[in-house]
């Protein structure tokens, strides 16, 4: 694989906080990577890191070969509207287009358009009066006009209704198509992405929990479900993400679940299997275990 | 430099604006000072100097301010580095100082030729500037222009990197060594020695040459302050 970044013990401290903590990885050519966490684990702030726009307290990060900050060669290359990206007050939509075709060497000024229209952008508006959804489709539409070998999309769905969004999908997988690139995309709708990412980079609380394949992790996790005694049968020996008990029974998050005489021995337990989806996955490794006690959970049903 | 041309054009969309408050206010100031010349006009009197022109630099430094803290954040997103975005800036200071000082020769000869508005205000003219040759004129009005936008500049970098209280602390800070010095100066009973210093120089240096080494000054800070901004 080519990597187009690596980042190695990337660490980001605010004060007493740490934002980052020792975040190693790589990203490859052509890929469309999915950066995932919940609000607040470092995902803007590890974009930012990767792109020039904030400083790493410690560790190396390389961009194209080479350090990104202050960098204009590698810079040109890389492409990441913030999500609360900052417009000057004078600006309309029209302004940041004519200023992203001066400053981005692969701008599609046609498909830039075509884009606006799809969503509605009126050209003539003060950005600072766009409504929230139409901030994101800005966003979203210089992301992909400016065609950088290296795109990131800081949650790009926000304010966008079921509609924009699946436009936003569409047009990033046909663009990526004729023009391969490598995309992240930050987000939190995950079931929404999880047919378009190709590979999933989880961070929770400045920590990278997983760099995998997305369809590897799609078959990693399982829910079992069936009566205590069998459901401990099952799990043991595994490694056991969550528990819930309903009516009598006993549902289980087993991860790395499904070896190959799992699903015989989950038969001859009574024990159901079904696959977890990567949404759940993600809930499941990042929500704290001890935030809510057993019994409070089974009150809430 | 073509891509600092680029990036100091994406100060473009607001130079109505600039260009429409600063004249604006110029205005306004001058048909004060007018108003005020004229009612205390006496056919006797001499010519009276206004030094209204202070107000455009006190213009000059609030544009370039806003307009760092306005367009940096923007320019950054857009994958501009923090060097290109002040040599830009810089480079907008330097032609927006040479337009004004275009402006200034001309209303300064349109002041001479109507007899000081009719009413013997210099507010365009200064003394200093009686037996300039065009060109030391032009840089006259220039370079102070030049001296004032980066400060403007320099004091939108401080916004940047440590927010209003980072500005008002370095005022409150250059305001104490500025008194502090006046204090010491005249303590030590410098103050003629200054002034003869003062009257030493050539119009020349005066105008032109040692404020270009307060812009360069200026200018060294803000690109310090700039290179670790973050939006």
């Amino acid at each position: 694989m080519t990597a187009v970044v690596t980042a190695h013990g990337v660490t980001k401290r605010f004060g007493d906080v740490t934002a980052l903590d020792d975040v190693s990885f790589a990203l490859a050519e052509h890929t469309i990577y999915g950066l995932l966490g919940r609000n607040g684990a470092g995902k803007t702030t590890l974009m930012q890191i990767l792109t020039g726009q904030a400083f790493a307290s410690s560790g190396n990060v390389s961009v194209f070969d080479a350090p990104p900050v202050e960098n204009p060669a590698v810079l040109s290359k890389v492409c990441f509207v913030r999500e609360s990206q900052r417009y000057p007050h004078v600006y309309t939509v029209r302004h940041v287009f004519h200023t992203a075709r001066r400053l981005f060497a692969n701008w599609d000024d046609t498909f830039a358009h075509g884009l606006a229209a799809d969503f509605q952008l009126p050209a003539g508006r003060l950005v600072r009066r766009l409504s929230r959804g139409m901030l994101s489709a800005l966003g979203v539409t210089v992301g992909l006009a400016a065609r950088a070998p290296l795109t990131f999309f800081d949650e790009p769905y926000l304010g966008l209704d079921p509609a924009a969004r699946q436009l936003f999908y569409d047009r990033l997988l046909a663009d990526y198509a004729a023009h391969p690139r490598t995309v992240v995309l930050s987000t939190h709708l995950i079931d929404e992405v999880s047919d378009l990412v190709e590979r999933v980079l989880l961070i929770d609380r400045g920590r990278l929990l997983l760099d995998e394949d997305a369809d590897d992790l799609r078959g990693r996790a399982v829910a079992a479900t069936g009566r205590a005694e069998a459901v401990d049968g099952f799990a043991a020996g595994r490694t056991e993400l969550h528990r819930e008990r309903l009516s009598g029974l006993v549902r289980s998050t087993i991860l790395d679940g499904l070896g190959p005489h799992a699903k015989a021995l989950a038969q001859a337990l009574n024990v159901e299997l079904e696959p977890l989806s990567l949404q759940q996955l993600v809930v499941r490794l990042t929500v704290p275990p001890t935030t809510t006690a057993p019994a409070d959970r089974e009150a809430a049903r | 430099m073509n891509r600092i041309r680029q990036v100091a054009r994406l100060q473009m969309p607001a130079w109505p604006q600039i260009l429409g408050w600063t004249w604006s206010m110029m205005a306004v100031a001058f048909g004060i000072n007018l108003l005020s010349v004229m009612a205390n006009y006496d056919q006797g009197d001499g010519v009276t100097t206004t030094g209204g022109l202070v107000s455009l630099c006190g213009i000059a430094i609030a544009m370039a301010t806003v307009s760092v803290t306005q367009i940096f954040p923007y320019a950054l997103g857009m994958s501009v580095t923090r060097r290109e975005f002040y040599l830009a800036w810089s480079l907008l200071a330097v032609v927006q100082s040479v337009l004004y000082a275009l402006v200034l020769c001309l209303l300064r000869a349109v002041e001479q030729a109507t007899g000081y508005w009719g009413m013997r205000m210099r507010f365009f003219d200064l003394p200093f500037m009686d037996d300039a040759n065009p060109v030391l004129l032009l840089l006259g009005y220039a370079v102070p222009m030049l001296v004032m936008t980066h400060l403007g500049i320099l004091l939108g970098t401080l916004h940047l990197r440590w927010g209003t209280t980072g500005v008002l602390a370095s005022l409150t800070l250059a305001f104490t060594a500025l008194g502090l010095a006046a204090a010491l100066i005249t303590w030590t009973r410098q103050w003629h020695a200054i002034g003869r210093w003062l009257l030493d120089q050539s119009p020349t240096a005066l105008l032109a040459g040692w404020p270009v080494l307060v812009a360069a000054a200026f200018a060294a800070g803000g690109y310090t302050l700039i290179r670790r901004a973050t939006a």
